[in-house]
């Protein structure tokens, strides 16, 4: 009788384990991982300084010149164009003569924000002939 | 009695289980951000690389302030001293944090300044952004 009295003891110890610290600390770690991650994915746009040298920009007739006015209104030689455009038509020059380089005016106080989207439109055409140059009026 | 011994017996263990499934996503699927003192906004980008470990880093606020890594976080460079840092470490290539907002007349300098050291490639830290 002693005997089954100690092993019925045991057995209800076992059973009670106490899992309320576990969920704290686990509630604790979901709070700093929900407060401190971030999704937002990191990404990279390289600029070769050196392939800039080589473009000359003397409005030679190879050369596209795409202009960015403080208003942020974007010009391709000479003609408004919309940003969303911007890829198809320098792919068309490109397609035309792969050897076009094309030539990045911005105005001086337009954001970077809009000059990196430019250089990326321009990317995206299939070129990588670019310069950069601030606009002078 | 029996409403009590009910009470005194609810299930945690899917509860659990939910937290812990929650716990194990956000600890692979997000990246733990780091503060950054210069609190920059940095441009998005349609296209994605994979980001690099750079060499050296120059930080650029938007009121053009200029800033070499983050040993220097406290004291605005100008520019012979960020032309004496660069000189010193030689590096091949550079990144280039810079603000969203900044007017480009500042990053179009920077990048002057760099080809005037024969520094090859800048690579801009920029946030994914989908189309």
């Amino acid at each position: 009788m002693k005997t089954h009295n100690f092993y019925q003891r045991e057995e209800k110890e076992l059973i009670s384990i106490n899992i309320t610290p576990l969920i704290d600390i686990v509630f604790l770690l979901l709070v700093f991982f929900m407060l401190a991650t971030s999704f937002i994915q990191k990404s990279t746009i390289e600029i070769n300084l050196s392939s800039g040298k080589t473009v000359k920009i003397n409005n030679a007739k190879n050369t596209a010149i795409v202009i960015l006015n403080k208003k942020g209104l974007i010009y391709l030689n000479n003609k408004l164009i919309k940003v969303t455009n911007i890829r198809n038509e320098i792919k068309n020059i490109i397609e035309k003569n792969p050897k076009y380089k094309i030539l990045i005016k911005s105005h001086k106080k337009v954001p970077v924000q809009k000059v990196i989207r430019l250089i990326e439109e321009v990317r995206l055409a299939g070129t990588d002939n670019i310069k950069l140059e601030n606009l002078e009026k | 009695m029996a409403l009590k011994k009910k009470i005194k017996q609810i299930n945690l263990i899917p509860l659990i289980n939910i937290i812990f499934l929650m716990l194990i996503f956000f600890m692979l699927a997000g990246t733990i951000t780091t503060i950054d003192p210069h609190k920059i906004n940095i441009p998005e980008s349609i296209i994605k690389n994979d980001p690099l470990t750079p060499f050296l880093t120059i930080i650029v606020k938007k009121n053009g302030e200029v800033f070499i890594d983050s040993k220097n976080r406290k004291k605005e460079l100008q520019k012979k001293d960020y032309l004496e840092i660069l000189r010193a470490r030689k590096p091949s290539e550079i990144s280039l944090k810079i603000d969203s907002e900044t007017p480009s007349e500042y990053f179009l300098k920077i990048l002057k300044i760099l080809e005037n050291e024969k520094i090859k490639k800048v690579v801009i830290e920029t946030n994914y952004l989908k189309e």
